[in-house]
């Protein structure tokens, strides 16, 4: 769907006319990205992904998708989990406590939370108009501050201002060493110790999407890495 | 004498010749007066519009100490005065721009508080990059019946980002129109006069200044207190002559396809403009009495709900008078003060460019011209005295910013409804609000 259609739609009426709407995660992404432009909810740092939809579900942000043969599918639950779940990050909120907030509260309580989409005021179209002509005005920081005041919806959600405040310094530190969400990205790996002297770290979720052909040469590389290591003089660290 | 006036509920609109008679048989340059005042008095229970604003505050390395501590508490000064339904954002900038916190709405005032006491100083100025970021904040809560504006100050110079001053001007006027208004606020000696006029004449808002940190918190409080007084915004005057009639408005106000950008006008004040008209001898009539349509007169702009107010067009009519009868009618002294005022304002403009080129000659030629017009009128001798010494002195930046803020004072200012001719008069309770108040010295606090 364009955005335009978005425009004047809000997401309850969206949820009742897409009650049926199942998608991958890559359609999940592509979805909510479309809908977080009509929500002014983008954020340019962080760009929904497959990747971060995955992320999101292992750390229980999503609910699971249904397995139907190879594909796993999302709903329009799940699409509203993660609109929430993007409003609550950018307001500082913890990765943890957002999942057990999406995972305890129903629908409506989920939708509650997001803003209804407005057309933008001719002063921000002007002021946009004025950014793009004005190459040498630089986009400002990242707002170095506290970020504004939690939702205060719940007691729940009051208890964890406190919180959010600390999370914000962090993240600003995190910024000014590389890292351009601020946000830590956290991988669940397993890890196949095959000799006191050799470990693998596999990604379960890439792991996945390797054609099953290519393990048997995925092996043979490795093996070859490994007797290449035998044969090179040791290199100091670089 | 008044010639004409029309009434509205909310406005009066009147139009004053300076001299109510055309000379038959020559060509006549004639002044007309016109007025457009609120009632008296602000009416029991009124609330002024919600504000949406954004401060911009300077922490380049200039505003290092008692400056940048003299700023933050002004702007602690103003978020005092402001009601939960009011919405503030904070921007700084130095080099870089940073929104402290975004547009909220003032239920609670803490973290704005917080916010201001973590400003400190920093590198260059990138002064339209903190307006524009602080138009941002504002632009995304415009509705028709708040009033939008971004308050801007600096004490130095753009010098990184967009810098030039039309360019700046026009984003400024484009906004404008788009609800989003500006006022500017100078610190010190060393900042751009030319540019923060600009702006706020563009923007449609207020310029002020302060020569010291110690002065900078009464421009802030007239600000206040006018916006609390509001009755009406956004007004517009048009002039339509007749056919071969020549207008001219003299104030130094903005100019949009509306018309003449008025100020937004307060209870107890007026807001006016002088028309000069120039007839040739051919439209004078016959010297018979007979009346002749010189003018018509609209003036539209909105309440604070942002519900249109359009007055019907006046038209000036006015009667053709053989010499002798001409020049028996004595002209209206309202008139002439405040044609002497704008003519004098003109004056200083360019007095303040020739300031600035080292003319120093030029600039006490053209405050002799000043002074001829002060006759009579006590307010404008002052200011003439206070140029002249700083002329004397040959005190550049000083000068500039006087003659610069004094000229924009003299010609695009609210007025006190039937204001006294001596600024310093003022009877036991009857201090006009700050904002009506008449200043010797712009960029000094009333003493």
């Amino acid at each position: 769907m364009s955005l335009t259609l978005f425009q004047n739609i809000k997401m309850r009426d969206w949820c009742s006319q897409n009650t049926d709407w199942q998608g991958t995660a890559a359609e999940l992404a592509t979805l909510a990205k479309e809908l977080l432009e009509t929500l002014s909810l983008s954020d340019n740092n962080v760009v929904p992904s497959e990747r971060l939809v995955r992320n999101y579900v292992q750390l229980g942000i999503l609910g699971k998708p249904i397995r139907t043969g190879k594909e796993a599918y999302f709903g329009a639950r799940q699409v509203v989990e993660y609109l929430v779940a993007r409003k609550l990050v950018v307001e500082g909120w913890p990765l943890a406590k957002i999942a057990e907030f999406n995972q305890t509260h129903g629908l409506d309580a989920l939708l509650d939370l997001l803003p209804k989409p407005r057309a933008k005021t001719p002063a921000e179209v002007l002021v946009a108009k004025f950014r793009q002509a004005t190459v040498s005005a630089p986009f400002p920081r990242q707002q170095t501050s506290a970020p504004p005041p939690a939702i205060s919806t719940s007691p729940f959600l009051e208890q964890s201002a406190a919180w959010a405040q600390r999370k914000s310094s962090s993240r600003d530190l995190l910024r000014s060493l590389g890292n351009p969400t601020g946000e830590p990205e956290r991988t669940a790996l397993v890890k196949l110790t095959l000799t006191p002297w050799c470990e693998l770290l596999i990604d379960p979720a890439g792991l996945k999407a390797v054609p099953p052909d290519c393990l048997d040469a995925l092996g043979e590389t490795i093996a070859h890495l490994l007797r290449e290591e035998l044969q090179t003089p040791r290199r100091r660290p670089s | 004498m008044t010639q004409t006036t029309l009434s509205h509920p909310l406005l009066t609109l009147k139009a004053t010749p300076r001299r109510p008679a055309l000379l038959s048989g020559f060509d006549n340059t004639l002044d007309v007066l016109i007025q457009i005042q609120a009632p008296a008095q602000t009416p029991d229970g009124h609330h002024r519009s919600a504000l949406n604003l954004a401060l911009v505050l300077d922490r380049s390395g200039s505003m290092q100490g008692q400056p940048l501590q003299e700023a933050v508490r002004c702007a602690r000064a103003m978020i005092e005065r402001l009601r939960a339904v009011d919405r503030v954002a904070l921007v700084v900038y130095d080099d870089h721009v940073d929104t402290l916190m975004p547009a909220r709405l003032l239920d609670d005032k803490t973290p704005l508080y917080r916010a201001l006491e973590r400003i400190h100083s920093g590198g260059c100025t990138n002064l339209h990059g903190g307006w524009l970021q602080g138009a941002q904040t504002v632009a995304a809560h415009t509705t028709p019946n708040t009033l939008s504006r971004v308050l801007l100050l600096s004490d130095g110079q753009a010098n990184q980002g967009l810098t030039e001053v039309d360019a700046i001007a026009t984003q400024c006027a484009e906004l404008a129109a788009a609800a989003v208004t500006t006022s500017t606020y100078g610190l010190g000696h060393g900042f751009n006069e030319n540019l923060m006029t600009a702006m706020a004449k563009a923007g449609h808002g207020q310029a002020y200044y302060g020569e010291t940190a110690d002065d900078l918190m009464e421009p802030f409080q007239r600000e206040f207190d006018l916006l609390d007084a509001l009755c009406a915004k956004r007004l517009r005057l048009r002039c339509t002559p007749a056919t071969g009639i020549q207008a001219t408005v003299l104030n130094l106000y903005a100019e949009t396809p509306d018309g003449s950008v008025l100020p937004d006008l307060a209870y107890g004040s007026e807001a006016w403009a002088v028309v000069r008209l120039r007839l040739p001898a051919t439209l004078t009539g016959a010297g018979d009495g007979g009346l002749h349509s010189l003018l018509d007169i609209t003036i539209t702009g909105q309440d604070l709900t942002g519900q249109p107010v359009n007055l019907a067009p006046v038209a000036l009519q006015l009667p053709s008078l053989p010499a002798q009868a001409f020049h028996a009618i004595s002209e209206d002294e309202r008139v002439a003060r405040r044609v002497g005022e704008v003519e004098a304002a003109m004056l200083q403009e360019q007095a303040q460019a020739a300031a600035r080129e080292g003319d120093w000659p030029q600039v006490r030629r053209l405050l002799e011209d000043v002074r001829r017009r002060a006759k009579d009128n006590p307010w404008l001798e002052a200011i003439v005295g206070t140029l002249a010494s700083l002329a004397e002195r040959e005190d550049t930046e000083r000068f500039s910013k006087e003659a610069r803020y004094a000229s924009r004072n003299l010609a695009s200012r609210v007025a006190e409804l039937d204001e006294d001719l001596d600024f310093l008069s003022t009877t036991e309770g009857s201090a006009p609000p700050s904002f009506l108040r008449r200043k010797r010295e712009q960029g000094k606090k009333d003493s």
